[in-house]
């Protein structure tokens, strides 16, 4: 007899309820992310997506619900056991979100620095494997303001990557950069998956990259989920992922 | 009628709870850096830096601001003293009113204008930016990093700069007695020593100590607090500055109520 053997989620979100003050971000929102899986957040803007994305990481609290990532809760979690959350969830901002006044080298190291690691030998080793990763092995020593949106968001992917994580997140990681660009951040993403098992989740407005990359889509809307599914089972069968797609999906 | 009182009181509960959250938050904010400070989690190398932006490079300003100070209170005190034939009580005239309350005050608000307001603008537009999310998520405290070094820096710098602003005033004052007002230096130093006491000085550098501590803390509380985009920079920034400023004056008044109560208990 055959068993199918169903993976452990790395990720479970039970009945999340997020609001600020009066207005409601998500209500009861249910969902599980598999370990090396890519899911992508799809959604009208300022449904929330954002919003779930900093949730998982401990920097927005939710109103209610019940949220698992890699065994921790990030909303009830001491500030020592959200920092060691911290080291396995990396993140890439929508803007990269590197720091000005800091080199790319520094701001590669500099969780890493926040962990402890003092020496300067293993923090140059890893630096240069990071960046060479991303393909800028030669910008140490620029600083962001050098460098192109495409460049900032590969550092930011680089810094992402230093502390060894095994979830990252993406916020709008294509967003305003040149078609060519984007197809590296792309290959970017599912080299993480491929040769690393990282899972990621990405919630980004660009369909054609969405389709490239990912294993799932998540359809936010209106403050829940209105899909949730393998991606060609969604574009070919779920009305609202293609209303979504064609323009014609409305958010209220 | 009945609905425009319901309307006035909807208004000031909104701007009663508005105020009790802010000062909520603006306690957590100074009682974590405090904590920060204290448990040593804060690197002295960032401190000394601050102790530079916010001291040494402020200097300038204080200097200009103290002098003229100093030279405008010899003139107008000697104008209203000499009516009485007690144009050589100068001295201390100047001496007391720069170090109990010119010297800290004046310095705070330029302090407020020139430090609260890059404070602000700063730590706002690393907000805005999602530096600040960033830092957070690589495992780094904001508070440890960017607040409690600035607030400790503060504290420790302005006596500094008010004791260079006393000495500065006093001494444009001494200018304007000596070669306007025809009052020797001799006697200037006489009247000034003859008032003056180690208390007053001691007292302006507690008032400054606290200022510093003040304006810093409100413009990283402002700065943190920041509306998205570009114009919540600009409103953290004219907030930070104007409410230190309002902030500054208020606690002035009673420090000084304070200081004087306990110098005379």
């Amino acid at each position: 007899m055959h068993i199918t053997q169903h993976p452990k989620p790395i990720i479970v979100v039970n009945n999340l309820s997020t609001s600020f003050g009066q207005t409601i971000v998500h209500k009861s929102i249910s969902f599980e992310i598999y370990q090396g899986e890519i899911v992508t957040i799809l959604g009208p803007s300022g449904t929330g997506k954002t919003v779930l994305l900093k949730t998982l990481i401990g920097l927005i609290h939710p109103k209610s619900g019940e949220i698992n990532v890699l065994g921790i809760n990030p909303a009830k979690a001491t500030p020592e056991t959200l920092l060691a959350l911290r080291k396995k969830v990396g993140m890439l901002f929508q803007g990269a979100a590197l720091f000005d006044s800091l080199t790319v080298f520094e701001n590669i190291v500099y969780g890493l620095r926040e962990q402890g690691e003092t020496n300067e030998n293993t923090l140059q080793k890893i630096a240069g494997e990071k960046l060479k990763w991303v393909g800028l092995e030669e910008f140490q020593n620029k600083y962001p303001a050098n460098l192109s949106g495409g460049q900032k968001k590969r550092v930011g992917l680089a810094r992402a990557l230093a502390t060894s994580p095994q979830i990252i997140l993406f916020d709008e990681p294509t967003t305003g950069l040149d078609p060519t660009t984007v197809r590296l951040i792309d290959n970017l993403i599912l080299r993480l998956k491929n040769e690393l098992n990282i899972t990621s989740i990405v919630v980004t407005h660009d369909i054609q990259s969405a389709t490239r990359i990912s294993d799932r889509w998540l359809l936010l809307n209106n403050g829940t989920i209105t899909a949730n599914g393998p991606v060609p089972q969604l574009i070919n069968s779920n009305t609202e992922i293609q209303n979504f797609i064609n323009g014609t999906y409305f958010s209220f | 009628m009945k609905s425009q009182i319901s309307t006035h009181a909807e208004t000031l509960r909104n701007l009663l709870s508005y105020l009790i959250e802010s000062l909520g938050s603006y306690y957590q904010l100074t009682q974590e850096a405090v904590l920060d400070i204290f448990y040593g989690r804060i690197k002295i190398r960032e401190v000394t830096k601050q102790i530079v932006i916010i001291g040494v490079n402020s200097l300038p300003i204080v200097i200009l601001t103290a002098i003229f100070t100093g030279m405008v209170l010899a003139l107008q005190t000697a104008y209203g003293l000499q009516r009485f034939g007690a144009k050589n009580y100068v001295g201390n005239i100047v001496g007391l009113a720069m170090t109990r309350e010119l010297g800290p005050v004046l310095s705070a608000i330029m302090l407020a204008g020139r430090v609260g307001a890059g404070i602000a603008a700063e730590i706002s537009s690393m907000v805005v930016s999602e530096q600040i999310d960033a830092m957070r998520t690589l495992g780094a405290s904001p508070s440890a990093k960017l607040i409690a070094p600035r607030i400790l820096a503060a504290t420790i710098v302005m006596p500094l700069l008010i004791i260079v602003a006393d000495v500065i005033g006093v001494a444009g004052g001494l200018l304007v007695a000596v070669l306007e007002l025809q009052v020797t230096s001799f006697t200037f130093y006489r009247s000034l020593i003859y008032t003056l006491v180690i208390r007053d000085i001691i007292d302006g550098l507690i008032k400054g100590s606290i200022f510093g501590f003040l304006l810093v803390s409100i413009a990283c509380f402002k700065g943190m607090n920041t509306d998205k985009g570009t114009v919540g920079v600009g409103n953290a920034t004219t907030s930070a500055v104007v409410t230190s400023t309002i902030v500054i004056f208020i606690a002035n008044f009673f420090i000084t109520k304070l200081l004087i109560l306990i110098n005379f208990n």
